[in-house]
């Protein structure tokens, strides 16, 4: 009789246990919410039931409704957080790693090959006014913030492979306390500069035919040449069209995260985190190569941002249209005040 | 040792709140600061199930593996913990965590969002003594120093929701769903705990 | 040179009035989800 009891509970545990996982293995084909189930054993009163799965397999997060005043809390799992999760500590690192620190491997071996590239003939006497004071001023000020947001913005991705096994927990806490306030703040004068920029030198870094060519002789960094250019060379319009566009990319994409879902959901701001971060280790990459030539890489270079002032046969090797122009435009006679 | 979980039995679930106010009491939660939530599924529909929510101190929590300073930690009894103290008030964990556990007191990111708060399973923080006042003010009640579950669980009007070792509690739950003969699943368990549990 | 001082300057003048018109819209949690049944009164 016991047996009996026992074999019949068995099989009746068997059937439930059976139905429960045909239920529960049903293809997503099916109608998400709404399923039936024969019920096994007495009473059942929901004959229709809803899977964390099913809902998963149609939709990229499971919501519901909340009687909190944050609507915000309506998701329940958001499992696209663990991608997200995935792309921060395996992905990035890497990327961080190939174009920060391969950009400088590569800076340091063009360097130790080519070393600095002189002034033929050695610095003479005469110079020449490349940039004036409001240039110089707005260059410094897109360049300085652009330093503090990239530094305090590598320390949020890689700060604490770097710099927290360095500092201990608490200095570098303290630290990044400090350092994500500021990149949040120095963005507003970095904005400013890239749009000074933007209005002040857009005309001169209008692309023509003399960048093709420039582009073609490579510039001249490995044949020596002097390629003529205008006031802006081919790589130097590159670099001014990559921090205008990758410039303005990061202010929408960091305007957003300063102001958390107030454009998009969760899925919205995973994506536009992962784009701030992409394009910022890209930019730096580029930066990295336009500080080294302005200030390692060639000689009377950094004068142009330092006083204005640069050495004239350096500006007749490389930008020798731009010489031509400004020397003409000197010999003009100058307009009287009836025109 | 004890794993530490939590289970939502979403078939018993009434959608009392009696979870959230627990919380709340017990923790001196301020206003804004949700650490546990219910959220209903269906609502009005066939096949509504409500969910009480909060964080699932998860196996390889997500929040800990993206923030910036490292500020969280694991106790023995593998509650996911943090410190006030290290954090900057980022957001990070907030993107990273699948069932939203992190709380801002600030809605706005600039400068910070302010130290996060969540779930602590009731076993307070690491500054202070457990249970001393220090370690309420900052991460409120730390009943497991006493040998208490969350009060959440304890105060569960329905016993749905469950807090405890986790083989226990899944025991529980297996037993309930083959005695009634329905249930819809460990919400939650899969993502954070790679495992579901099969009646 | 004096540029890039002057520069430096006015970032940290920038910075700091973005600083303070933002903290003008800033919203505490406590603020930003009382509704007109719940809220609590202004912290002192």
């Amino acid at each position: 009789m016991f047996k009996f009891q026992i074999v019949k509970r068995l099989l009746l545990a068997a059937a439930l246990s059976f139905s429960v996982h045909a239920v529960m293995a049903q293809p997503a084909a099916a109608p998400a919410s709404v399923r039936q189930e024969a019920p096994v054993s007495g009473f059942n009163p929901d004959a229709v039931e809803v899977h964390q799965d099913d809902l998963l397999a149609n939709q990229r997060l499971i919501t519901g409704r909340i009687t909190l005043p944050d609507t915000r809390a309506r998701t329940l799992i958001q499992p696209d957080g663990r991608m997200w999760r995935d792309y921060q500590r395996s992905v990035v690192p890497w990327i961080a790693a190939v174009l920060v620190l391969g950009t400088l491997a590569a800076l340091a071996l063009f360097y130790a090959i080519k070393g600095r590239i002189m002034i033929e003939g050695g610095r003479g006497l005469a110079t020449i006014l490349r940039f004036s004071s409001f240039e110089r001023f707005m260059h410094w000020l897109t360049a300085a913030s652009w330093c503090v947001l990239a530094l305090s913005g590598l320390n949020m991705v890689a700060g604490r492979f770097v710099l927290l096994p360095l500092l201990g927990n608490d200095n570098f806490s303290a630290l990044s306390r400090l350092l994500k306030p500021a990149h949040n703040f120095v963005a507003f004068p970095f904005m400013l500069g890239v749009l000074l920029m933007f209005l002040v030198w857009l005309r001169a870094n209008i692309p023509n035919q003399v960048d093709v060519n420039w582009f073609k002789s490579g510039g001249g960094f490995l044949d020596g040449s002097h390629p003529p250019a205008g006031k802006f060379n081919g790589g130097q319009k590159m670099v001014f069209w990559v921090v205008v566009l990758a410039g303005a990319a990061m202010s929408a994409t960091g305007l957003s995260l300063m102001f958390p879902f107030a454009v998009t959901n969760i899925f919205g701001m995973q994506i536009i985190q992962v784009i701030h971060g992409g394009i910022a280790l890209l930019m730096i990459a580029m930066m990295l190569s336009h500080i080294y030539i302005g200030s390692v890489g060639m000689e009377g270079a950094f004068d142009a941002m330092n006083s204005g002032d640069v050495d004239l046969t350096w500006a007749k090797d490389h930008h020798s249209l731009w010489v031509a122009e400004e020397l003409a435009k000197a010999e003009k006679p100058q307009p009287s005040a009836a025109e | 040792m004890a794993r530490m979980k939590f289970l939502c039995d979403a078939d018993r679930c009434i959608e009392c709140n009696a979870c959230v106010t627990a919380c709340k009491n017990a923790n001196e939660v301020p206003w804004g600061i949700n650490r546990r939530r219910v959220v209903t599924i269906n609502d009005g529909k066939p096949g509504e199930r409500s969910v009480s929510m909060a964080c699932m101190h998860c196996n390889d929590a997500p929040c800990a593996a993206v923030c910036p300073v490292e500020c969280f930690y694991t106790t023995a009894d593998h509650v996911v913990l943090h410190s006030k103290d290290l954090c900057i008030g980022c957001g990070y964990c907030f993107y990273a965590c699948p069932f939203g556990a992190p709380q801002y007191p600030k809605t706005t990111n600039f400068g910070s969002r302010g130290k996060m708060d969540k779930c602590t399973y009731c076993s307070g923080g690491p500054d202070g003594a457990d249970g001393s006042a220090a370690e309420f003010a900052k991460y409120g009640s730390n009943r497991m120093a006493e040998g208490k579950l969350p009060l959440c669980a304890e105060m569960c009007s329905t016993k749905s929701l469950l807090a405890g070792d986790g083989e226990i509690i899944a025991q529980i739950y297996r037993e309930r769903v083959l005695k009634r003969g329905y249930g819809s699943g460990s919400w939650g368990w899969q993502t954070a705990y790679q495992e579901a549990i099969n009646v | 040179m004096r540029m890039f001082l002057v520069a430096i300057v006015v970032i940290a003048g920038v910075a700091t009035g973005a600083s303070m018109v933002l903290d003008h819209f800033q919203r505490p949690a406590s603020v930003a989800f009382a509704t007109d049944g719940a809220r609590i009164d202004p912290p002192e």
